[in-house]
Order: structure tokens, then C-alpha cells, then sequence
């Protein structure tokens, strides 16, 4: 509690957050790179970058662009691999930090053995599932968009570890609501969205797409309200604890994805505007709290008022 | 490394002045992420730019470019007073040469130099080349340091007529470090290493955070991705590949 007797702390999947404001993964590295630029115990928590069994070298450039009110990237998931995260990127975190590890692969199996091994690391508080690649037994669709993909990976994930288990939901569906209930029956403890949209820019001039993937995913200010509607689906549909992401830049825009059912947030491309937002965001929603005269986040979660 | 907002002084279609008393001081060829509305509203750009210091201090911290998108049309736009959002400083910077060097800038890649050549021993080769005498920044600011200055034009307003490469003849052991088109870099880079000489190249990339977290600005080098704005923007010209280079 605070002098003004504000509770910013919210509960998520069983793990205490210091506050509901957390980084996304792949937008806050392995969280020290961020140190020079705020205190990452200020934060919920951080969700690193995605991680793979092997190291993985990501695509070629161009690997983003700048798109109205948003960026489009295919970095390609480049990343360490989590034998590298074990050893060097988990242990140089400061102690306090709610780390969540982020888990992407390329089959089911590798999901879970990655899974696996991050098991029981020390000062990993939970593990986010990355649904969002292509499954190549369910022909190139991502593992998030297939209904039976996701319960496999879900159930392998699940049967791989014991610790807090999110999954990261991917926005290029049909119904958030059936990926959800899916997710819950297969054991998943949380559900944080959205992933990227799907999206494509093309270069006139050259004929030619922007990025060397062709396709990226958007993210940024401009997919906010596409995540607000999804959020708000989900709660209805699932009770299980839901992390909204996408397009949050002021305390504002936090506060209405708590209000439309999420738990907390996750703050992504914002941060390569100003490393500082997520703090500014923190502190926004306590000065929230304090004019409406709220106790704290956790009283707004779901409190939207319908017209009628 | 800070992030902050400084104040414009001044700024033009090739300048930007800003007062940032919080600025901790840089090396040459070191940059900033440049934000030309640092509302955290503002949605254009979205993303700040990377941009070479030219040259200065907490009093007065200087940019030279070339408005060639929506980020430096905006920058080249703001009023003395205004507010600018200011990363860095960024990125490794080019290490300043003891022994005999040549400098060889290209367009806006000038502007990378302009530091390097005052701190770079008197007598130091400074090659600078643009498509026309009016494209060559900040000139009469090269022209005041002790350095040996020669030009090249594409149209032969100014100096040797054809491209800057045309006038590098670095001896051997000597450094050769470039900052320009990539082009520029590739040539500079060969008649180094035909030479016998070293050569280091100042990069560019897009990138969305200048700090190493978005890595959007990978380029491939001999022992795979590196990032042009932790591990570079000036990086060692034999080691990269410079076929997959944007």
C-alpha cells in the first residue's frame, strides 16, 4: 500500500505482480538491456524474448518498417537458445524481477522440451507460450490458428512443467473465444494477447515488399483497439487470467484493457519509443486509482459498463 | 546513454541544433535516436530516427542531414524552443587513428566525420564526395580544420570530377575509414585491401530502438547477424558481407 492507500499489486496465474505493467517479450530483449533507462523492479515483470532449443540467427534485412501508427517486423525469432538464457541472460537479472520465459518452436515436441528444461530454473516465475508459428503439419497455418495444434501443444507444453503456464495468443483467427476455451482445457493457467497481426507493406517504386519475410507483424498504437475487442471476448468466454497486449502506450490504454478483462499488461513497442514508458504507465494508473477512488488495478478488472 | 528531452535552438532542412545539458558526451561516429515530437501521444513518427552526431556538447549538440523521409522532413521542420526527444549516446563510434589514416565521406555520410577529422592528428587525408558542391555538408567547418582536404563532385561543381573513391591512394599499414553510400564503403574498402591498408566503415540501418532490443537492425558480417546499433555503426569493412548490406 501506498502513502495514498493505492494497491497497484495484482494477482496473475498464481504469481504476485509488484503492479500490472510488464514488458512483452521480444521488445525488452532478456531485460537488461533496458536497465540503463529504468529499475525493472518497478515493473510487474518482464516476458523475455522468445527462446528456442538451439541459438537462431533471424531473417535477413529489411526486418522492420514503420506503418501508420505502427511497425511491421519479421525479426525471424532470432535468439540465444535456453541453454545461453540459463546460463548468462536469467542470472543477470536483479533479484525481484517477475521474469516470465517465452517459448517458441518449430514442432510440439521441441515447444515441450524447451518447456522442460526452463523447469525449476531459478527466479523463472512462469513460462509464456509463443503460438504464433507456423505448424508445418497443419501446413504452414500457426500453431495459435489451428484448434487441434493448439490443444497438442498446449497439452505437451503442460505436461512439460510445472510453472505458471501463459499462452500467447494469436490474433489472426476467427474466434479468440474457441482458442481460449481450448487453452483452459488443456491446462493452461493464463492467456495473454495479442500477438501481431498478420500484415504486408510494399515498396511502389521497387515493386517490392519492405520486408525480406514479405510478411510481418504489426504492432504499435495502431492494432490497440483489435486487441481491446479481443480481451473483452475473451474474458466473457474463459475465466482464467488474461495479460492484454497490444498498442499500449499511456496509462490510459492500459487502463481500458484491465476494464475490458485483463489482469495486467504488457507494454511492447512503446518501449522502443522512450525505454521509460512502462514506469509512466505505473504510475499513471495510480493516479488513476487515486481521482476515481479505487482501492487499486485489481478493483477494474472486467469493470466496463455496458450502454443499457 | 540517457533518454530525455533537449531543446531545439535551431533547425533547418540539413540542421538541428538542440540544448540537452543532461547529454553525457560521445565519441566520433557515435549517434542518437532523434524523436521530432516526444508526446508520448504523437503517433508521426511513431518511431525516433538514427542520427550521427555531427558535433558538440550539452550546450549545444548538432545534426547534419539531408531530409530524405517523413522523420527528417519533421526534424527540418521544428522551431527554436520546441521539444525533441534525444537517445544516446549510441553505438561504438570510430576509434580516433594514431598513425596515418584517410577519411573518405559520401553524402550525408559527411556528417559521421566532421569529428573524427578534428581529433584525427593534423595532416590526416579527409576525401569528401557528393553529387554537387551544394550537397556537401557542412563544408566550411571541414574547411577550418588542420586536415589535408580534397573534394569530388559528380558534376564537378567542386574538386575531382567522378566519385571520392578516385582520390584514395592509402598507403600500406595506413587506416582508411568511410562513412557514405554503400557503394562508397565497398569501393573504399577494396582499394584499402588491395593496398594493403586497414578499413573501418560507418553503417546504416533502420532500426526502432538504437539500444539492441527490437534487432531490427541486423547486418550480416563473417560470424553471422550483428547489430549496426550496439555492435556497430562502425564496423571492422573485412568483415562484413558486403553482398547482403540494405
Amino acid at each position: 500500500m501506498t502513502a495514498a492507500g493505492i494497491d497497484l499489486s495484482v494477482d496473475f496465474c498464481g504469481v504476485r505482480l509488484a503492479n500490472p505493467v510488464m514488458l512483452a517479450s521480444g521488445t525488452c530483449g532478456y531485460g537488461t538491456e533496458l536497465e540503463p533507462f529504468l529499475d525493472l523492479r518497478e515493473l510487474g515483470g518482464i516476458f523475455a524474448k522468445s527462446l528456442t532449443l538451439a541459438p537462431r540467427a533471424g531473417n535477413p534485412s529489411p526486418r522492420i518498417v514503420e506503418t501508420p501508427s505502427g511497425m511491421l517486423n519479421a525479426i525471424g525469432l532470432e535468439n540465444v537458445g535456453v541453454e545461453a538464457f540459463l546460463s548468462e541472460k536469467l542470472p543477470a537479472i536483479p533479484e525481484g524481477v517477475v521474469v516470465f520465459a517465452s517459448v517458441f518452436e518449430q514442432e510440439v515436441e521441441g515447444y515441450a522440451r524447451v518447456c522442460e528444461r526452463l523447469d525449476g530454473a531459478p527466479g523463472l516465475a512462469g513460462i509464456e507460450i509463443n503460438a504464433s508459428c507456423p505448424h508445418v503439419k497443419a501446413g504452414g497455418a500457426e500453431f495459435g490458428q489451428d484448434p487441434g495444434g493448439l490443444a497438442d501443444l498446449v497439452r505437451a507444453c503442460r505436461a512439460a512443467t510445472r510453472l505458471p503456464l501463459v499462452v500467447k495468443l494469436s490474433p489472426n483467427v476467427t474466434s479468440i473465444a474457441e482458442m481460449g476455451r481450448i487453452c483452459r482445457g488443456e491446462g493452461a493457467d493464463g492467456l495473454s494477447l495479442i500477438n501481431s497481426l498478420q500484415a504486408l507493406e510494399v515498396d511502389v517504386e521497387a515493386r517490392r515488399p519492405v520486408l525480406y519475410n514479405t510478411i510481418g507483424g504489426l504492432t504499435g498504437p495502431a492494432i490497440r483497439p483489435v486487441a481491446l475487442r479481443m480481451v473483452w471476448q475473451l474474458a466473457q468466454a474463459v475465466e482464467i487470467p488474461i495479460c492484454g497486449i497490444g498498442g499500449i502506450s499511456t496509462a490510459a490504454d492500459a487502463i481500458a484493457f484491465l476494464l475490458c478483462g485483463a489482469r495486467c499488461v504488457q507494454v511492447g513497442t512503446a518501449s522502443y519509443r522512450d525505454p521509460g514508458t512502462a514506469v509512466e504507465i505505473r504510475d499513471g494508473i495510480r493516479a488513476y486509482c487515486e481521482r476515481h477512488g479505487v482501492p487499486g488495478p485489481a478493483a477494474l478488472v472486467g469493470a466496463l459498463e455496458r450502454p443499457g | 546513454m540517457i533518454c530525455a528531452r533537449g531543446r531545439v535552438l535551431s533547425a533547418g532542412p540539413d540542421l538541428l541544433r538542440v540544448e540537452l545539458p543532461e547529454w553525457p558526451g560521445h565519441r566520433p561516429g557515435q549517434f542518437a535516436m532523434l524523436l521530432p515530437d516526444p508526446d508520448v501521444r504523437a503517433r508521426d513518427p511513431l518511431l525516433p530516427r538514427p542520427m550521427a552526431v555531427f558535433r558538440g556538447g550539452a550546450d549545444a549538440l548538432e545534426f547534419r542531414f539531408k531530409v530524405v523521409g517523413r522523420g527528417t522532413a519533421l526534424l527540418s521542420e521544428l522551431r527554436a524552443g520546441e521539444a525533441v526527444g534525444v537517445l544516446g549516446p549510441l553505438g561504438n563510434g570510430f576509434s580516433v587513428p594514431e598513425g596515418p589514416a584517410t577519411l573518405v565521406g559520401g553524402g550525408t555520410g559527411i556528417a559521421s566525420l566532421y569529428e573524427l577529422a578534428r581529433e584525427a592528428p593534423a595532416g590526416t587525408r579527409v576525401l569528401l564526395g557528393g553529387r554537387s558542391r551544394r550537397e556537401l555538408l557542412a563544408l566550411e567547418a571541414f574547411r577550418a580544420l588542420p586536415v589535408e582536404l580534397e573534394f569530388a563532385t559528380d558534376d564537378g561543381s567542386l574538386g575531382h570530377a567522378g566519385l571520392v573513391t578516385d582520390l584514395l591512394k592509402p598507403e600500406p599499414g595506413s587506416w582508411v575509414l568511410a562513412c557514405g553510400p554503400t557503394p562508397m564503403m565497398r569501393r573504399a574498402a577494396e582499394i584499402a585491401a588491395a593496398a594493403g591498408a586497414r578499413c573501418r566503415v560507418s553503417l546504416e540501418n533502420t532500426m526502432a530502438c538504437g539500444f539492441g532490443i527490437c534487432l531490427g537492425c541486423a547486418v550480416s558480417c563473417d560470424t553471422g547477424f550483428r547489430y549496426v546499433c550496439t555492435h556497430g555503426p562502425v564496423f571492422d569493412a573485412a568483415r562484413l558481407d558486403w553482398d547482403a548490406l540494405p
